[in-house]
């Protein structure tokens, strides 16, 4: 359950998600500017390289939109590949909902966009997102935070319940 | 002694009144006390700089373009004429009033910041080129009314502050309406327009259907680019004044005064000056960009620590993706709003009173007439989005053809601020600091009060009692994209 | 020992979003099972070897027809929807 991770990789979500690929309040017209968004926050933080967020976009061609994993909560991510450098997450608060065709969960307010460089390398952090989104006061306080610090915040007072991440 | 005045006057006059190096500096010291690395707070200082300067280019760039156009509306109409485009007039500004201008902005959100902490008044205005317009608004219209420098600073920081809060509030039982209970509220001045359009939709929309319901074709879209929707609008303005021009005062006289070797290269100089003003435009919003690219930063870093729970006031087109056919009819409306308005202004008021013609600005139309669209759909259907429309329409007409006179020297230049908060509260403060500085100020902390406690009144009585505009149907759709299902 | 297989698009990030959770639903529901990830590429040869694939609706679809229970998450961190339709479908396998 998780075990297997290299000491070097960065398992903690916040090291994974640092201030400047949090962005707030941003106006899009459709799911692929969304996506977009969250795919040049990834880039700029220097996770990724910009080919990364074209294929995340062709992930949801390709797939449909299964990203959207809860109401309102969509997880951008593509296969580990070499426009990866190395693991990290990007969020991205929409201003105003935009539909991805998702039968249930639509309209999306959220992006994450997730990066990593394999299979394994990201697991505590996931597990800890996992947790976080799960847990209903945590992503109601997310959802209506208003600024970048409070989101960021948020997680590392969740996160220090599970010093490590782990699961109960 | 020498030294030290020759210092401190250096600094002063070279460094803090010049507006460029003084938003450098306050990106500065923003950088640092968020604890930045050296190479962090270089690079951004250095931009928020560069931003400035090319907004001065971008100004540079609009008053050529803009100059020729005044000449062919004097002589077609023997009016002044004017088209509305907040980023022309606010470029424009910068030369004369811009080191007050950057105090001014800082002070007033740390005020709107304070206002925030004190009354139920939760709001954050997030939308930095707003607050930039306004702030350099109320910096002229003070300015222009005869309050020194210093004093300017800090009353129109109260009255940029107290606009900044307040509109937000205003308008949030229809903003909530719209995005069917989202905590997002709006953070744009054209806000008398918005709400004057949920209004309408109350009173003649009862039982219209949704604008939703319309095929609308999509190919307004490109509108949605302030810089295309400003060459657009120019093209059409030069091409009608220059043909008008032509007929009146001959081609002779028409290349004499403007340009061009034929009637021919006349018209097309014309037509290159509207697209230099798109040009103009474009400049002064990146440069307006990346100077917030830097400050905003800062500024949401203190914000969070005053006023964490606030409800974030954002750019009208949040607005859009919730009735998008409605922001089209709007827009429409809007346009045939300003055109009436505007041939009343001709025929009816312009000697009377002395007003300028204030010809459509498409940003202005596409933008506050599309809100108040939404609005208006929100609360009454189609026939609400259409009043609302229009109203704006009428609206952002004649409240800039009365905020010219109290511009001052600004008042004469070809452009002016375009949306309705811009017009209403320039008129009402600009008049009132036309009295003696200590009953100006007397009358502005009354306005000032006035405002925050209607607001107030206003916030406590129908927003947090979650009051719906137009009654009936309460919101079904759930209070936040993300949350538990029930 | 059960096998449940979990399937996303890609292989991670959603697929071991699943994971996780039908790992903690197993926990609640006090049932042992062997839990892997499949892309929707491997996922049908593999389908064949497990008890349970557990999936999203837009990938069921995709998927097509298989032999073992498929499971559709609709809300993949709602951990009672896992925990209801896993134990559901985890039932009727028969232990």
């Amino acid at each position: 359950m998780g075990q297997g991770i290299e000491s070097e990789a960065p398992n903690n979500l916040l090291e994974l998600l640092p201030a400047d690929a949090v962005r707030m309040w941003v106006t899009v017209s459709d799911w692929r500017t969304a996506v977009r968004a969250a795919g040049e926050a990834l880039t700029s933080s220097g996770a990724t390289s910009i080919g990364y967020t074209d294929e995340m976009i062709a992930c949801v061609e390709e797939f449909g939109p299964y990203i959207v994993i809860a109401p309102g909560i969509a997880l951008a991510h593509a296969r580990p590949s070499s426009s990866v450098h190395r693991a990290g997450l990007s969020w991205v608060r929409l201003g105003s909902p935009v539909e991805f065709g998702h039968e249930s969960n639509d309209p999306v307010s959220l992006v994450i966009g997730l990066a990593a460089p394999d299979d394994s390398s990201h697991m505590t952090a996931l597990s800890t997102l996992a947790e976080l989104l799960s847990d209903d006061a945590a992503r109601s306080a997310l959802m209506e935070a208003t600024f970048p610090g409070r989101v960021r915040d948020i997680i590392r007072a969740h996160s220090g319940a599970d010093p490590d991440g782990k699961d109960a | 002694m020498d030294a030290i005045v020759a210092v401190a006057s250096f600094l002063v006059n070279e460094i803090l009144s010049q507006p460029f190096y003084l938003v450098g500096l306050m990106t500065a010291v923003g950088l640092i006390a968020m604890k930045k690395r050296a190479g962090e707070v270089i690079g951004g200082t250095l931009k928020a700089t560069l931003g400035f300067l090319i907004l001065v280019v971008g100004a540079n760039t609009v008053v050529a373009a803009l100059e020729p156009l005044g000449t062919l509306i004097l002589g077609a109409t023997g009016a002044q004429g004017v088209v509305p485009t907040n980023e022309a007039i606010t470029a424009l500004a910068q030369e004369d009033y811009g080191a007050v201008v950057a105090w001014l902005m800082i002070t007033g959100f740390l005020v709107s910041l304070l206002i925030a902490r004190l009354t139920p008044l939760r709001y954050v205005f997030l939308t930095g080129h707003h607050i930039f317009f306004m702030a350099t608004m109320v910096a002229v219209v003070l300015i222009t009314g005869g309050m020194n420098e210093v004093t300017t600073v800090f009353v129109g920081a109260v009255l940029l502050g107290t606009m900044m809060v307040v509109m937000p509030a205003l308008a949030h039982p229809w903003m909530k309406k719209v995005t069917g209970g989202e905590a997002v509220a709006m953070g744009h001045f054209g806000t008398l327009g918005y709400i004057t359009g949920g209004l309408a939709g109350q009173v003649i929309g009862k039982g219209s259907k949704s604008t939703e319901e319309i095929k609308v074709p999509q190919s307004f879209r490109f509108l949605r680019e302030p810089m295309v929707a400003t060459a657009l609008s120019m093209i059409v303005i030069y091409l009608v004044f220059s043909i008008i021009y032509l007929v009146r005062v001959g081609e002779a006289t028409a290349l004499e005064e403007i340009g061009g070797s034929d009637a021919g290269s006349f018209i097309m100089f014309g037509v290159l000056n509207a697209l230099n003003f798109g040009v103009g435009v474009a400049l002064i919003l990146f440069g307006v960009r990346t100077i917030l690219g830097e400050i905003v930063p800062a500024f949401q870093g203190v914000a969070e620590k005053v006023v964490p729970g606030a409800v974030p006031a954002l750019d009208c087109p949040v607005s859009f993706p919730y009735a998008p056919n409605a922001v089209i009819v709007g827009f429409l409306a809007s346009v045939v709003g300003g055109l009436l308005g505007l041939a009343f202004i001709a025929v009816a008021l312009e000697d009377a009173l002395g007003l300028a013609l204030i010809l459509p600005g498409m940003v202005p139309h596409f933008f506050t007439g599309g809100t108040a669209g939404v609005f208006g759909n929100a609360t009454g259907g189609r026939r609400g989005a259409i009043a609302g429309g229009f109203i704006n329409g009428l609206l952002i007409t004649f409240l800039p053809a009365f905020l010219l006179k109290v511009l001052g020297s600004l008042g004469f230049a070809n452009t002016t601020f375009g949306d309705a908060d811009f017009g209403w509260f320039g008129i009402a403060v600009g008049n009132t600091v036309k009295a003696d500085l200590f009953i100006s100020l007397v009358l502005l902390a009354l306005l000032v009060g006035a405002l925050i406690g209607f607001a107030v009144w206003f916030q406590r009585r129908y927003v947090d009692t979650g009051w719906v505009p137009g009654g009936e149907e309460a919101e079904t759709a759930p209070a936040s994209g993300g949350s538990a299902k029930p | 020992m059960k096998k449940i297989l979990a399937v996303c698009g890609m292989g991670l990030g959603s697929g071991l979003l699943l994971r996780l959770q039908a790992e903690k639903a197993l926990k609640q529901l006090e049932v042992e099972a062997d839990v892997e990830v499949a892309d929707i590429g491997s996922a049908r040869a593999l389908a064949s070897g497990a008890d349970v694939v557990v999936t999203s609706d837009e990938l069921a679809a995709q998927l097509g027809e298989v032999k073992s229970q498929v499971v559709t998450i609709t809300n993949f961190v709602d951990l009672n929807e896992m925990v209801s339709k896993l134990g559901a479908a985890l039932e009727s396998e028969g232990e």
